[in-house]
């Protein structure tokens, strides 16, 4: 069994468009998860698909499921949610609702950066190393800082995840789609 | 299978090379205790979750370690909330019993009341054991804690009093 949970970044910064990521990051974000998740649901039986969102604070906002109707009404009801990113607390909230699960278990993080609130990310990657949890990375640029890229690369590595950066909705579509289908090497 | 949940705090506050130092007695006690399962979280303004309840905790003391002095004022009670959670969502059949072990400075007050989180470990029928880690003069604790057992001072000679009465 695989467990997957996507880790959405849904704060103000994901309101605005980039390049062709329109109206808003976001709503691209919901656009292409809804396409991958039928898809990796339409070749996978074995996997379950959870979700987080996060933005000064995080929660989680659908269990492991493999029901793609559920996860279909839960991604249409993704707004923006407030100030503030915390990617961190959205990594350890993930982590959680793994905790029970057998299998192999997946958290794809997707942000466009301007990390300034709660848990540092790569104090929550421990949480995720130490309940092998692989982490990926979906990187929206345009706004991301150094100290960003700091976060990220510090978390991938230990976490035995990939960093992909992407600026259009067909590195979008391809990123989560690979990451999504591939484990990668725990 | 007792089911016990370490939070330690590391903060400016806190005596950070002892309390590691009574993490690494601990983990070497308990690992010749057998049916224990151990979690383990870091807390100053946030409690961190690193290891959930599992046989495998012997990196414990090496975790602590690893982790950078966090900012802000502690917040115990965050802490105790996160553990009672891990031992709800992590509870089976084989538990018999919940344990936690808070060590905490005391020397900053919180702003969430440790005494509801205390009450709502006990309502979840786990016990709460308190140690006293500060860098000086503790200038804040509740009152029912000052003289209580509960709220034993951790030094290098009692270090193994207190694993006894932890495992009591």
């Amino acid at each position: 069994m695989l467990n997957l949970v996507y880790v959405i970044d849904t704060s103000l910064s994901m309101k605005r468009g980039v390049s062709d990521l329109v109206p808003t990051k976001l709503e691209a974000v919901k656009e292409t998860l809804t396409i991958v998740t039928s898809k990796i649901l339409s070749n996978n039986e074995k996997i379950k698909i959870g979700g987080v969102v996060f933005y000064g604070y995080a929660y989680p906002i659908l269990p492991l499921t493999n029901d793609n109707i559920k996860i279909i009404k839960t991604l249409s009801r993704l707004r923006i949610l407030g100030e503030g990113s915390a990617p961190g607390d959205g990594l350890i909230e993930a982590v959680k609702l793994m905790r029970r699960s057998a299998g192999e278990k997946k958290a794809i993080i997707i942000t466009d950066g301007g990390f300034n609130k709660g848990i540092p990310l790569n104090i929550a990657a421990l949480y995720a190393w130490n309940s092998r949890v692989i982490v990926d990375i979906v990187a929206i640029s345009g706004r991301l800082k150094d100290v960003d890229h700091y976060y990220m690369d510090k978390t991938t590595r230990m976490c035995s995840g990939k960093k992909v950066l992407v600026n259009k909705k067909s590195e979008l579509i391809k990123a989560l789609l690979e990451l999504s289908s591939h484990l990668g090497n725990p | 299978m007792i089911d016990l949940v370490i939070v330690a705090e590391k903060s400016k506050y806190s005596r950070n090379e002892l309390i590691h130092y009574f993490l690494n007695q601990l983990v070497d006690t308990l690992y010749k205790t057998p049916f224990i399962r151990v979690g383990f979280i870091v807390y100053c303004k946030y409690a961190v979750p690193l290891i959930d309840l599992s046989t495998e905790y012997r990196n414990l003391g090496k975790i602590y370690a690893h982790i950078p002095i966090l900012r802000g004022v502690p917040e115990p009670a965050k802490a105790i909330y996160e553990a009672v959670e891990m031992l709800l969502d992590l509870e089976d059949q084989v538990t018999l019993k919940k344990k936690i072990v808070l060590v905490a400075s005391f020397i900053k007050e919180p702003s969430i009341s440790l005494e509801d989180a205390l009450e709502y470990a006990s309502m979840n029928d786990t016990r709460v054991l308190i140690i006293r880690a500060p860098q000086k003069k503790t200038h804040w604790i509740l009152a029912e804690y000052e003289k209580a057992p509960e709220g034993i001072y951790l030094r290098k000679n009692n270090i193994p009093d207190i694993i006894n009465e932890l495992l009591k």
